[in-house]
């Protein structure tokens, strides 16, 4: 079954620090994630990500919530050189919590429905429609 | 970043609206006419009419004569298109994890 959201989790043998790390410094950043990183990891603060080989422009992002080193979420422009508002961008983000010989980080991708009407992110229904929509793949696609 | 960011709203646009969303899901079960869809939902055969259009466009309907009524039925690709971006979308995901992993296992 289809869902729009993405969540992905990794363990990692590494202190938790380390892993924040990667996660918030612009020159760790450039390494797992485009080529070329700005990136202020306070809530408020803007960043970029872009990719040297991309023909477009570096793509905006806008951190919404800093816990350090345990969250961190930023929202991140599909499209280049736009600053990312509702509408126009997905929600990344990361989880850090700390196991047995190290950290496990989990990673939720959320809003791709948004990108669709920035309209219908208001209307109550997203959640649902997002169920059902899992729902319809796999029906319509039985047929 | 690939192209995936580019199809998924594209398709998800057009079925971001409720009344598109219930025409697709009564001719995913059975090839419908837009008569026949006015009579099962609350919206006018000419509202119909056009959100079959868009549908159309989007791929997500085509049109089979049936005698001399037009029938519509949901395609299934362009959903299965969207489902699999969302799989390219998840492992870049991947990628990203392993590469995050092996720059927070480096020795300093």
């Amino acid at each position: 079954m289809a869902s729009l959201d993405i969540t992905r989790s990794i363990d990692i043998e590494a202190p938790i620090t380390k892993v924040w790390a990667a996660l918030t410094e612009p020159e760790l950043i450039a390494q797992w994630f485009g080529d070329t990183a700005e990136f202020d990891p306070r809530p408020g603060g803007a960043g970029s990500f872009g990719w040297t080989n991309h023909d477009k422009g570096p793509f905006r992002v806008l951190v919404e919530h800093v816990d350090e080193p345990k969250t961190l979420i930023y929202r991140w422009a599909r499209e280049s050189n736009a600053d990312p508002v509702q509408g126009n961008s997905t929600l990344v983000r990361f989880d850090l919590a700390e196991i047995d010989g190290g950290t496990r980080l989990t990673l939720v991708e959320t809003g791709f429905e948004e990108l669709a009407e920035p309209r219908s992110a208001h209307d109550g229904n997203v959640e649902g429609w997002q169920a059902e929509l899992g729902d319809l793949v796999e029906y319509v696609e039985a047929r | 970043m690939s192209d995936t960011s580019k199809d998924v709203p594209a398709v998800l646009a057009v079925l971001a609206d409720e009344t598109r969303w219930n025409i697709l899901t009564e001719v995913g079960a059975e090839d419908l006419s837009a008569s026949a869809l006015a009579d099962r939902l609350p919206v006018s055969r000419q509202a119909i009419a056009k959100h079959l259009s868009v549908l159309a466009d989007a791929g997500l309907v085509e049109s089979v004569r049936v005698g001399r009524e037009i029938r519509y039925r949901a395609v299934g690709t362009p959903l299965g298109k969207l489902a699999d971006e969302l799989d390219a979308i998840g492992r870049q995901w991947d990628r990203r994890m392993e590469a995050i992993k092996r720059i927070a296992e480096r020795p300093d």
